[in-house]
């Protein structure tokens, strides 16, 4: 161990990370032809979102209700997928629900303090859907008498999925759309293909769901493969919002040593998002690297004409009104831009 | 720090001799010339998700207690670094700037920044330094923790 004695200079710093004052962040001098179209269909407001999935600040927006919007996972930290990138990672931060306490007394509990929206998530069957059968009551009723917003990640969806979720009356299905077999293969460890989950977007197309698709850019090892043909599917279908996800290695798994997808293919599938889907709301969710990697694509996020950001970057929002944009925000998830 | 008396608490060590926050999880610990170390409690490390990267004020800032001495960035926490007591910022971990995952891997075996402390004696009494207090709370905390699924249990 060492230890330093400088005593003067700027703030010290390494991988990017936010001062207390925002960088300040330049605008392009000539706007990219996503801009120009998200403003004609859009307007000038661009939405900023901090949900309570992590406790989060900088210094241009510290959030006044960290809890109110909150994940649970219905299977705990179990998940029998066990995929290259996550290994369940992601669900160690999310409220366990499957100690023997039923779904609604958990929710309850939470709306007691002062939550009023989950998402509802959880690890995978070995077929790829989050099992959320059994609480198909419960969710109804966390709507219906807690006065909630459930959202709920279903993973590969089945008709009877799909009824079961219409039934309950949740706001909003997310779910992880791949377009490369391979991927599915050998990322997710799943005997399906691009189709099958084609099939779950119709399915909660049919059971008339809000469909909140996302594409994780870089999925395959962080390289993109699939993503141009899942952008394919999804825009044949009435989607709610698009939220763009960047693969982030994280510690512990097998993708843990590779790098993210390269910035620029990041971006330009921004580029391509925006102009394949100009009607559809598209956001950037709040999976993605941090660091300096995020200030670029945060930048890049508003260059494109994407409607919303989660979590932004240190500079995003001073950088998005230098660009004539007019912020908003919501202390909620970046899935819910119908809510208000 | 690896020959120092540790106190357990369940399935965690904590190192003893050392005065704890209870908002922010950081520990603090006395140095021979009368500086304070300061660095995460393994509560603190877990519930802020894998860090990727730490920032510090220049060092001859003075900080006081409660104010930011720098910031992080982890996977479940991006905020600043609140410090447990105030003085002037002296050090810090050179090991920890370059490579700010050893938070995660060893919170008891790494410091972030060495304080010299003004008012030490009064900001003691804002800290937990009873071994006793130490592990009722650390209980209690996990146990909260866990509940708002900040924890994995």
């Amino acid at each position: 161990m060492s230890c330093s004695n400088e005593t003067d200079g700027p703030l010290v710093q390494l991988g990017g990370t936010p001062s207390h004052s925002p960088p300040a962040l330049d605008p392009p001098s000539v706007e990219a032809p996503g801009m120009s179209l998200r403003r004609e269909k859009f307007g000038s407001t661009f939405e900023f979102f901090a949900p309570g999935l992590k406790r989060w600040q900088t210094s241009e927006w510290e959030p006044e209700k960290a809890h109110r919007f909150l994940p649970i996972s219905v299977t705990g930290t179990a998940c029998a997928l066990q995929c290259d990138h996550c290994q369940t990672k992601v669900l160690e931060g999310m409220i366990n629900a499957s100690n023997g306490e039923r779904l609604f007394d958990v929710a309850r509990r939470l709306a007691d303090r002062g939550t009023d929206g989950v998402l509802i998530s959880g690890g995978s069957t070995r077929t790829g859907e989050v099992p959320l059968a059994p609480h198909f009551e419960d969710l109804r009723r966390i709507k219906n008498e807690l006065g909630m917003r459930v959202i709920v990640h279903s993973g590969v969806v089945s008709p009877t999925l799909a009824r079961g979720l219409a039934h309950a009356e949740v706001d909003g299905v997310m779910l992880d759309v791949i377009g490369a077999d391979e991927t599915i293969r050998e990322v997710y460890h799943l005997d399906l293909s691009a189709t099958d989950f084609e099939r779950s977007i119709a399915l909660l197309a049919e059971a008339n769901l809000r469909i909140i698709p996302h594409i994780v850019l870089g999925l395959h090892y962080g390289n993109l493969l699939g993503e141009w043909k899942a952008l394919e599917m999804i825009r044949r279908y009435p989607v709610s919002t698009l939220i763009l996800v960047v693969m982030t290695p994280l510690m512990e798994t097998p993708m843990a040593t590779l790098a993210p997808p390269p910035i620029d293919e990041v971006t330009d599938f921004f580029a391509l998002a925006r102009q394949a889907m100009p009607d559809t709301l598209l956001n950037l969710g709040c999976g993605r690297p941090m660091g300096g990697m995020k200030i670029a694509l945060d930048k890049a996020a508003v260059d494109h004409g994407l409607n919303g950001i989660a979590y932004p970057a240190d500079g995003i929002i001073d950088y998005a009104e230098r660009s004539g944009l007019t912020p908003e925000f919501y202390e909620y998830c970046c899935s819910l831009t119908w809510a208000n | 720090m690896s020959n120092q008396r540790r106190i357990s608490v369940g399935s965690y060590e904590l190192e003893a001799g050392r005065c704890y926050d209870r908002e922010t999880h950081l520990w603090i610990e006395q140095q021979s010339d009368g500086r304070v170390r300061c660095g995460f409690d393994p509560l603190g490390a877990e519930t802020s998700g894998d860090i990727v990267a730490v920032s510090f004020e220049p060092l001859g800032n003075m900080v006081e207690r409660g104010g930011s001495f720098g910031s992080l960035e982890a996977a479940k926490f991006v905020g600043p670094l609140l410090t447990p007591v105030s003085g002037t910022l002296e050090a810090y971990n050179d090991d920890v700037l370059a490579n700010p995952a050893l938070l995660n891997a060893d919170p008891q075996g790494q410091w972030m920044v060495e304080i010299a402390p003004d008012a030490l004696d009064r900001e003691r009494a804002l800290l937990l330094c009873d071994e006793d207090e130490i592990r009722e709370w650390f209980l209690n905390e996990r146990k909260k923790l866990e509940q708002e699924g900040m924890l994995a249990t």
